[in-house]
């Protein structure tokens, strides 16, 4: 596998709220809009939706809605066309789609603890087989406050739950070649499922592997290696990149 | 691109196994009642008997697990290795374990301890927990949730990972199961025909859904190979969240990219295994991509929706292996359920089953989120 890095975005810190004044945005999710934010910052100004597919990684997927469904449906007796709609695991890049006018191939992938490198993967992919020379590797979670209760016995007592988005352009080396690119690096393999005996502490969620991947670039001293990713069931993931 | 199927696996509501599947599909025998496809009980008792140790476990994992095992027994795989993969799609993973418990604990009927053991389910990865153990398998494993899309999905991103040396073999395929969620939900968009669809007809009542599974299990070189996956393409609408594009722009893209990848000229193609959902814009914006494709008179264009109904994530998989009999059978069945064709859908319906030259078959699907993607199946090795 040899994939280049062109840019990152990320949800974190941004202002997500201020989209709902857009009239597109009125009924969107909040995982729909910290996807946005995060596609947003990472696609720039590049000219590549033509040659573009998109990857969302997902483990839990728009449960705030479903559960919004399924609550008007139990309390109410009907059931609100909207909100099935959103409620679906790929209905946060159905929207995004429409939003950026993705028209290239979208794959929406979810894998618990390791959604994130499951979105590289599969990233990774569409790109090796040429399906296109670029690629959105997105991963969104958000959580939903009414449920948490239920959730927080389901990981590590030091884990504290979060949410967001990030986002990674990806390009083969033709893709680099062809916009002229400099890559901020280069992601060369990803193992899954090993073996481990420490648990993840602080801010987690399931598919935060791609913020981490984004802070080890953005951390300057770091040349690349092996980031190990540990995961609440004791076992780790290892994403081998390589600063350009 | 040429990765081969060697063993095919399904559960649906006309029965369990792939060959139930393929007779029910060429005598006219539709599982469809009140207008859903729903695996009756007596069958997933024989399934529980069958599989002992799945029985515990989800309704969706049930009905993959039995497909998987009929697939590898077909293949001759007598177990999966470390070195193999498994790309399964589903809409709504193990939802059967989790729905009720949702809305028990937000009614504060149960607290939060069970609820927290239901909820894990949410996530669909949390398939693999009950699979892998059931398969004695530790490889790799991906999951695709493209909605209707994803079957088809499955089954090509596995085949890449056979073709780009990923893994050495890999199960792909799809399952899904009936739920509250779904149903009221495609209810609330009046999609649902109270009837069994009619495809591609005039007048269409809309969709049924239902529920089963389907593998296929993919290698390089296969003793004996029952087709190959020659070719596929993914598309995005950018045009609606529920609704085709109405000129079916993105489907069209998606059926191109899978012929010019498989470098199968249209003319090659026998069948075109359409999504065909028997809704009337999903008809409508296929049969004019179809047609744009492919011109008149084309290849022959059906759906068989009408005898095992519409699984979302499970569909793409589900005809997949009805493709694969096709080829093997040199058939092309018709759609069920089509009485008068739409004029304003100008393909070439097979009214009875048509035994012919079969060489080439484009599976194609639709999505909701404007997912379209499609694959090329031909005959026998390279």
């Amino acid at each position: 596998m040899k994939i280049a890095v062109l840019s990152y975005g990320s949800s974190s810190g941004k202002d997500w709220a201020s989209l709902t004044a857009r009239p597109a945005f009125r009924k969107a999710t909040r995982c729909m809009m910290f996807s946005y934010i995060a596609a947003e910052e990472a696609l720039g100004d590049r000219h590549i939706l033509q040659d573009l597919s998109v990857v969302l990684g997902t483990s839990y997927g728009e449960l705030e809605v479903t559960k919004e469904f399924l609550l008007t449906l139990a309390d109410l007796g009907h059931a609100r066309p909207m909100l099935f709609q959103n409620s679906l695991h790929n209905a946060t890049l159905g929207f995004l789609g429409v939003q950026l006018g993705v028209t290239g191939p979208s794959v929406t992938v979810s894998k618990r603890y390791f959604t994130a490198e499951s979105c590289l993967e599969s990233a990774a992919i569409l790109l090796q087989s040429g399906a296109s020379q670029f690629c959105l590797a997105l991963t969104a979670e958000a959580q939903v406050p009414a449920l948490l209760e239920g959730f927080v016995p389901n990981y590590p007592k030091d884990v504290v739950l979060s949410e967001g988005a990030a986002a990674l352009l990806l390009a083969t080396e033709t893709g680099v070649k062809k916009i002229g690119a400099q890559p901020l690096a280069w992601i060369e393999g990803i193992e899954f499922n090993l073996a481990g005996d420490t648990l993840p502490n602080g801010k987690y969620h399931d598919s935060d592997g791609l913020e981490n991947l984004i802070q080890a670039i953005q951390t300057p001293d770091e040349q690349g290696g092996a980031l190990v990713l540990v995961k609440p069931d004791r076992t780790s993931s290892r994403i081998r990149w390589r600063r350009v | 691109m040429a990765v081969a199927i060697s063993g095919v696996g399904s559960v649906s509501c006309v029965g369990i196994g792939a060959p139930t599947l393929w007779q029910s599909t060429l005598e006219n025998h539709s599982g469809i009642v009140d207008g859903l496809g729903r695996i009756a009980a007596s069958e997933v008792e024989v399934l529980q008997k069958k599989f002992p140790e799945a029985r515990e476990k989800s309704r969706s994992a049930l009905f993959a697990y039995a497909a998987i095992c009929e697939a590898m027994r077909q293949a001759g795989w007598a177990s999966l290795n470390e070195d193999d993969g498994l790309v399964l799609a589903t809409t709504t993973g193990q939802i059967s374990f989790w729905e009720n418990e949702l809305i028990q604990f937000l009614h504060k009927e149960i607290s939060a301890e069970p609820f927290a053991k239901a909820i894990r389910y949410q996530s669909l990865g949390s398939i693999f927990e009950d699979l892998g153990p059931l398969l004695g398998f530790r490889g790799r494993t991906m999951l695709v949730s493209s909605a209707c899309s994803a079957g088809t999905q499955a089954i090509a991103l596995g085949s890449q990972w056979v073709e780009q040396g990923t893994v050495r073999r890999c199960i792909a395929g799809g399952t899904e199961v009936l739920s509250r969620l779904t149903l009221e939900g495609f209810r609330s968009l009046q999609l649902l025909a109270p009837t069994v669809c009619k495809p591609f007809n005039e007048n269409r009542p809309g969709i049924n859904l239902s529920e089963g599974a389907a593998f296929v299990c993919l290698e390089a070189q296969p003793a004996r190979p029952l087709a190959r996956v020659s070719g596929f393409g993914f598309s995005t609408d950018a045009y609606h969240m529920a609704s085709p594009h109405p000129e079916g722009k993105g489907c069209y893209e998606a059926m191109k990219a899978a012929l010019d990848r498989a470098r199968v000229k249209p003319e090659d193609v026998a069948w075109v295994h359409a999504h065909g959902t028997g809704s009337v814009a999903n008809d409508a914006a296929e049969g004019l991509a179809i047609n744009q494709l492919f011109g008149k008179p084309g290849p022959w264009v059906s759906s068989t929706k009408g005898i095992h109904g519409h699984a979302l994530g499970a569909s793409g998989a589900l005809e997949t292996v009805l493709c694969v009999q096709a080829l093997q059978s040199q058939q092309v069945p018709p759609t069920y359920g089509l009485e008068k064709p739409d004029p304003a859908i100008q393909v070439r319906h097979p009214h009875e089953v048509i035994p012919c030259e079969v060489r080439h078959i484009l599976k194609n699907t639709l999505g909701f989120g404007g997912n379209n993607a499609a694959i090329v199946l031909s005959k026998g090795a390279r």
